[in-house]
């Protein structure tokens, strides 16, 4: 009776941390969030305040032989509607590379707001991550230089709208590749966002 | 759910993870040294962080996350035939706690309101066997799962409420819009029919924000929100590809049914 008695306590306050967490403000559930892992302290909201109406890509382009070449997409594909209700691999992708955008797009508002030549953004993990993805992209043609941008798409009778959310700074991937903490750092800016 | 783990409802969840293991199995490339999910972006995406968030979190390449899945999946299997009720099951259910629990400090992004509710019954069942197991711990486990149910679609709701495009009416024509959650011909019949987009938004709004009415509302009521859950979370896994949030949704009610009877 003791355990269940305990346990019902656990349960009680998880409950209150997870109410008091659908309140973003609360400075307390925000330090218990960088303590209590694995998303144990959920936040639900479901498509809101502001549902998707884009989907975020990610393209890139390189620089080989002093020429850039075409934007590619990083394409993790989009489900099929005929079996995508049962299994769907690429809604886990392409959530992954939404959260890096999001969170990246957050910081480079934030960044924006307070100084617009803090270049302090391409030390933030999801613009060090996106690079990565896309330095190992280019890793096997001869490039001298990488740059990726943000874009965002929706689909509306049979027109597709694409709008520019962020474009990277070029990045120099000539040294080897052997130490990619070499190859990503970021050269300074020869590109303005 | 877990008062009455012989129930076939009961074992929902599992088949939620189940397709979670087919699903990164498919996807096991993604954590090769290089790819997404790679150790090395791990460890940048959790820089910082205190040690608890980054625990294995750069540990294993694809092939140990195909082995963990493959584990993850022949378990919750176990649990599908046996349910949660006997020794068998309950160590298969564990066993689900634990490769859940790796995947999500594995990949850190990525994750899904349905993944997040199918961890936190998982971590609830684990403290109830810790309780003992015994039918009152169990009760105990159930309406902590229901509240956490009802705490989900009321604050969905709630912050749906609080949206202007929400209340617009205009959100489902956006969401439907994109190629990840759409449905080729439905945006644009809601385009067509802005009527049909407000009503479906209302209707989305209007049950969520009541749902926590089910747990004290007569018994044909919450037959109607629990029937009318499942069939929103099928409508969303077919229009926009929600799939695995039938299985988590739908799975722990059971539990809010039991603690409905239990209030009674």
């Amino acid at each position: 009776m003791l355990r269940v008695s305990l346990v019902a306590a656990v349960f009680i306050a998880w409950f209150a941390v997870s109410v008091a967490n659908q309140f973003r403000s609360g400075a307390l559930t925000a330090r218990l969030r960088r303590h209590i892992p694995l998303g144990l302290i959920p936040l639900w909201t479901f498509f809101a305040p502001n549902p998707a109406r884009a989907d975020s890509r990610v393209i890139w382009r390189a620089e080989i032989d002093g020429r850039w070449h075409q934007w590619q997409e990083v394409h993790h594909g989009f489900g099929s509607w005929r079996t995508r209700w049962l299994v769907h691999p690429q809604l886990i992708s392409n959530k992954a590379v939404a959260d890096l955008v999001n969170s990246l797009l957050r910081t480079d508002a934030s960044v924006a707001a307070s100084d617009t030549s803090d270049r302090s953004i391409v030390l933030s993990s999801s613009y060090v991550t996106l690079l990565s993805i896309v330095a190992d992209r280019s890793r096997h043609t001869p490039c001298a230089a990488v740059q990726f941008a943000i874009v965002r798409t929706s689909k509306m009778c049979g027109r597709r709208a694409v709008e520019l959310a962020f474009v990277s700074e070029v990045h120099d991937v000539s040294e080897p590749n052997d130490d990619p903490d070499v190859a990503l750092i970021p050269e300074p800016a020869c590109h303005v966002r | 759910m877990f008062a009455d783990p012989a129930l076939l409802v009961s074992r929902l969840i599992f088949v939620g993870l189940l397709l979670e293991a087919i699903e990164v199995i498919a996807l096991s490339g993604e954590f090769a040294d290089g790819a997404m999910f790679s150790r090395a972006n791990l460890a940048v995406l959790t820089t910082g962080t205190r040690r608890q968030m980054r625990v294995l979190a750069d540990t294993g390449a694809s092939a140990a996350v195909v082995a963990v899945m493959s584990i993850q999946g022949g378990a919750a299997l176990v649990v599908i035939v046996d349910g949660m009720g006997r020794p068998a099951g309950i160590i298969a259910a564990l066993c689900c706690v634990a490769t859940s629990g790796y995947l999500r400090s594995r990949r850190q992004i990525g994750g899904s309101g349905a993944e997040q509710l199918t961890f936190i019954a998982l971590v609830a069942f684990a403290l109830v066997i810790a309780a003992g197991g015994s039918r009152h711990a169990r009760q105990v486990g159930d309406a902590f799962l229901a509240a956490q149910v009802v705490l989900a679609y009321f604050a969905a709701g709630a912050a749906k409420l609080a949206s202007p495009v929400w209340r617009s009416g205009t959100a489902m024509t956006r969401i439907l819009s994109t190629e990840g959650y759409g449905l080729p011909g439905v945006a644009e019949l809601l385009v067509a029919h802005p009527m049909l987009d407000r009503l479906m938004c209302w209707s989305v709004v209007a049950w969520e924000v009541t749902f926590p009415l089910a747990l004290v509302a007569p018994r044909p009521v919450l037959v109607v929100f629990v029937s009318t859950g499942a069939a929103f979370h099928i409508g969303c896994a077919v229009m926009m590809g929600l799939n695995r949030f039938v299985w988590a949704f739908c799975g722990c009610y059971p539990a809010v049914w039991a603690t409905a009877m239990w209030l009674r």
